[in-house]
């Protein structure tokens, strides 16, 4: 075969690729697989370009370009525009963001001690970082257990510092205490209740299916309603404690419920082999339970978990309805007064982002962690 | 000769109650019990104690005290001199509507959204992206709140408002007007027509997959579905001469009158609740379509099948498994999420027994007890057909056992053959659906009881006739009970499963303690009928359907799946 003498030609080396077609790389290429592959998608190609184009560049230049943060009032802020833009151009006005933003924030907590929420929050993420991630030294939750207990007095002072009154908290600060408080507490219910579930105990079973039920079947509102006005019937006669605590007591019990179902779905998630090989170690229900179930149960349902803590903290806008001040209670206060009547996009729009901020970022931690657990497993 | 010895009797010592698994269980459940009953009662006694120093008493008789308050929107006839019991109708009939369309608009955007995300054109993908993530991570009050301020700003006032879309529909900032339907003489066969081409399709659509499951032809059956009732119903409209038209709403004075007017809170709520959920069932859709593996694709593909029937045959029937059961959760929360109507003034059930009943009447006990029973009811119901959903569609494996405690097929387990889900492994496709025809019939007689209970209940206030809520608690029960068992005993024979025997059984149990407390069922039938043909023939019929389902040939449990063949394995 190498060198036949009668063979007119033989190639000496390789022929080097010819490159392919213009249509089949680079951006043409990108183009046309992606976006005008077929009558179908060029049409919604076209729309979605078209809805793009026609609004995207009149909301950028409705909140940056002509947006306003410094005026007094709603009209102030309408006379800066017209003073800067002309007669008849609309802008955002973000100076109500800019003068309510505290309030926003913390409600009417009094804002020479700011200082102590935030000393609360930034000490929450420091007793939180044990709890998520492993690497840390152990001796750190014990520092976690006795949060509560600082955040409380922290919050509501006493201990020789100032004492706040709970009307006074209010803004995201009082949907951070409800949600964290509510998801914290709500999880060793939960564990509870889904064990209990899970239970061969008919009697045992049964309450914990009906507590479960119950809850997850009516709206967190009516709830809400017992909080505010039937919580007290079920006390002895006299007792009556504060509405915030009263509304953290019907969150946590909201949020069990929720939760024991999350674990639940752990538990039945495990490997059925799981709970034989710790029967056939001799090891009693407890001991089984702590040291091979739940470990790998919780595991796998933190997403879960996570994503029951994004529901809670959205449903703590809910607390509104019932006269409490969050960031979506505070709204009407606002726009009914006499310098910010008639103001609507700003500050749903800020409550919205604000909110958003907050549960996208959970979310994005959650599906993080669902991609980090499947590859281990 | 043989010594056999007595095992050491051990004696019985007081650790042995929470150590030793022979008296474990028992002695836990019995401390379990004893902190239930006295929490319960610590609770009551509270309770009691409490109203007692309020001087306030527990009892529903102001249900039947005049309501005197308005309801902007409603469905039945209402007006402020109506009792409290009907405004509470009222709310819940409003809470029902918005459930409703939320629920179709919802499923409608979101199956849109969850599978254009999966489209292979990057622009449109993003864009979904974008709504899927914006809209579900933002506080669905927020969003109510925020549509219905913008729909007060932004629409017209009725002056200067325009008609949209040829009329369809008149937006302003008192609420959205829509033609009515009028029915002149004639529109009564074209309604007929209808009902009779959609029961036609309906056995087209049998005789279709029968059809294809014998020999393997396919037909394009939805393009026959829809011809067929479309053709039928238009032939008849025509021949008819147009019976049924259209009335448009018409500017007179300051509003406009006629057509069907919803306030622009009901239209806040829907859209915004639509589009909340409908983000999330679009998550849904596409983790349900994604679940199903590309080598069912392929191997469809390998066969022969064509995209289409790739998609209908292969791909969506194993998709839907995986997406229902979240979908019924998603409508089950937009239900309840429903209740914020409160926020923006929509009166649905949260705001007339649990806002204004609530506050006009002080018994705020009894009303949020109604309530809570309200939507438990709706969310139990819900699960309800959700878990005979999944017992249909479950594979059966090697640790599934069926049913479980006490079922009264099992008293009849040697009669006629076995009712039985089947094994994994000995299965083979069943030919056809059994008894599915005549078991309608069993759905028609629940159906009309059902409807005659809730309306007894409820609605019917006639002259002679106390209010539910003034009748002593036995009847209360019995009447509720009945009314329960037979929606069960409905959903169930829908459902074609066999669990319906057991509901039929119960609710037969229960009608006839109802005969013998002395409940008038005459009234129940608006008064054409006779007690006695009501009692005895509601005997006759319930006997025959429990007999005629126990004894005549077996309805196909397994409607979709598969089945053992033969008895022995």
């Amino acid at each position: 075969m190498s060198s036949e003498p009668n063979v007119a030609f033989v190639a000496s080396g390789q022929i080097p690729p010819s490159a392919p077609p213009a249509s089949e790389v680079g951006p043409i290429h990108w183009l046309r697989a992606n976006l005008f592959d077929g009558v179908v998608n060029s049409i919604l190609t076209v729309a979605s370009i078209v809805a793009i184009v026609l609004l995207v560049p009149p909301l950028v230049d409705w909140i940056f370009i002509k947006g306003v943060w410094n005026a007094g009032s709603l009209s102030g802020c309408r006379e800066v525009i017209a003073a800067a833009h002309g007669e008849g151009v609309t802008g955002a006005c973000w100076a109500v963001i800019n003068e309510r933003f505290n309030q926003l924030i913390f409600g009417f907590y009094p804002s020479e001690l700011y200082w102590r929420p935030i000393l609360a929050f930034v000490l929450m993420l420091a007793a939180l970082a044990p709890v998520l991630f492993s690497t840390l030294p152990r001796w750190m939750l014990w520092f976690s257990a006795a949060y509560p207990i600082a955040a409380y007095f922290l919050i509501w002072g006493g201990l020789g510092l100032e004492v706040v009154e709970s009307g006074q908290i209010g803004g995201l600060l009082l949907s951070v205490i409800i949600g964290v408080t509510g998801i914290v507490a709500s999880l060793p219910i939960g564990i509870v209740l889904a064990l209990g579930r899970q239970s061969s105990m008919f009697f045992i079973k049964t309450i914990c299916v009906v507590f479960i039920e119950f809850i997850r079947g009516v709206p967190l509102i009516t709830l809400l309603f017992v909080a505010s006005v039937l919580l007290n019937y079920f006390l002895p006669p006299g007792t009556s404690f504060d509405l915030i605590l009263r509304v953290v007591i019907m969150v946590t019990l909201f949020a069990s419920a929720y939760m024991a179902e999350v674990i639940r779905g752990g538990l039945a998630a495990l490997d059925k082999g799981q709970y034989e090989a710790a029967d056939a170690l001799g090891l009693n229900y407890w001991k089984s339970t702590r040291l091979i179930i739940l470990p790998q149960a919780l595991k796998v349902s933190i997403p879960g978990i996570v994503n029951t803590f994004i529901g809670l903290f959205k449903d703590t806008t809910l607390v509104s309805v019932i006269g409490l001040l969050d960031p979506v209670g505070l709204l009407n206060p606002i726009r009914a007064t006499a310098a910010w009547n008639g103001i609507l996009w700003e500050l749903y729009l800020f409550v919205a982002v604000l909110f958003w901020i907050f549960c996208f970022s959970m979310s994005r931690y959650s599906m993080y962690l669902e991609k980090k657990l499947k590859t281990d497993r | 000769m043989s010594v056999t010895t007595e095992p050491r009797q051990a004696s019985f010592r007081i650790d042995m109650l929470w150590t030793d698994s022979r008296y474990r269980s028992t002695f836990l459940q019995i401390i379990a019990l004893i902190a239930v009953m006295l929490a319960a009662f610590w609770l009551v006694n509270n309770v009691a104690q409490n109203l007692a120093n309020l001087g306030k008493d527990f009892g529903f008789g102001f249900m039947t005290t005049p309501s005197s308050y308005d309801i902007n929107q409603r469905l039945i006839d209402y007006t402020s001199r109506s009792s409290h019991s009907t405004a509470a109708v009222v709310g819940l009939l409003n809470t029902l509507l918005v459930a409703v369309l939320g629920c179709i608009l919802a499923t409608f955007l979101g199956v849109t959204a969850g599978v254009l995300r999966l489209s292979k054109n990057w622009i449109v993908s993003r864009l979904m992206t974008v709504y899927i993530e914006g809209v579900r991570n933002v506080p669905v009050l927020i969003q109510i709140l925020l549509l219905s301020a913008i729909l007060d700003e932004v629409l017209p006032h009725p002056k200067t408002a325009e008609a949209l879309l040829g009329g369809f529909v008149v937006p302003t900032n008192r609420g959205f007007y829509f033609p009515i339907p009028t029915f002149q003489d004639g529109s009564l066969y074209v309604v007929l027509a209808f009902i009779a081409s959609v029961i036609g399709a309906i056995w087209f659509g049998r005789w279709a997959t029968r059809r294809q499951q014998q020999t393997g032809e396919h037909l394009p059956v939805a393009w026959i579905k829809l011809g067929l009732v479309a053709g039928v119903t238009l032939l008849t409209y025509l021949v008819m001469g147009l019976p049924i038209g259209l009335e448009y709403p018409e500017l007179k004075g300051f509003n406009f009158k006629g057509g069907i007017y919803a306030r622009t809170s009901l239209v806040a709520l829907t859209l915004a609740l639509s589009i909340y959920t409908g983000a999330f069932i679009a998550e849904n859709v596409r983790a349900g379509i994604q679940a199903v593996s590309k080598g069912q694709t392929e191997a469809a593909f390998a066969l022969g099948l064509r995209p289409s029937w790739t998609m209908n045959l292969i791909i969506l029937p194993q998709a839907l498994r995986v997406i229902i059961p979240p979908l019924i959760s998603q409508y089950l929360n937009l239900t309840k999420n429903s209740s914020l109507a409160l926020a923006i003034g929509y009166m649905d059930a949260t705001g007339t027994l649990g806002g204004i009943t609530l506050n006009q009447t002080g018994h705020a006990f009894e009303t949020l007890m109604l309530l809570m029973a309200f939507y438990l009811s709706i969310s139990l119901s819900i699960s309800f057909v959700m878990n005979l959903y999944n017992e249909q569609v479950k594979l059966v494996e090697r640790t599934s056992v069926a049913g479980g405690g006490f079922s009264v097929l099992a008293l009849f387990a040697g009669v006629n053959g076995k009712w039985e889900t089947l094994k994994k492994g000995d299965a083979t496709m069943q030919p056809n659906y059994g008894v599915a025809g005549w078991l309608n019939l069993v759905v028609l007689l629940y159906g009309a009881t059902l409807v005659m209970m809730l309306y007894y209940l409820f609605l019917d206030q006639s002259e002679g006739r106390d209010s539910y809520y003034l009748w002593g608690t036995g009847k209360q029960a019995i009447t509720l009970f009945l009314t329960v068992f037979s929606a069960t005993a409905f959903v169930t024979a829908i459902f074609k499963h066999y669990r319906f025997i057991d509901m039929a059984a119960a609710e037969l149990v229960v009608f006839i303690l109802a005969v013998l407390i002395g409940l008038p069922f005459g009234e129940m039938t608006f008064g054409l009928l006779d007690t006695s043909v009501v009692v005895f023939g509601g005997l006759a019929a319930r006997l025959a359907t429990i007999g005629y389902t126990v004894f005549g040939a077996r309805p196909n449990v397994t409607y979709f799946y598969r089945v053992r063949e033969g008895s022995g394995s």
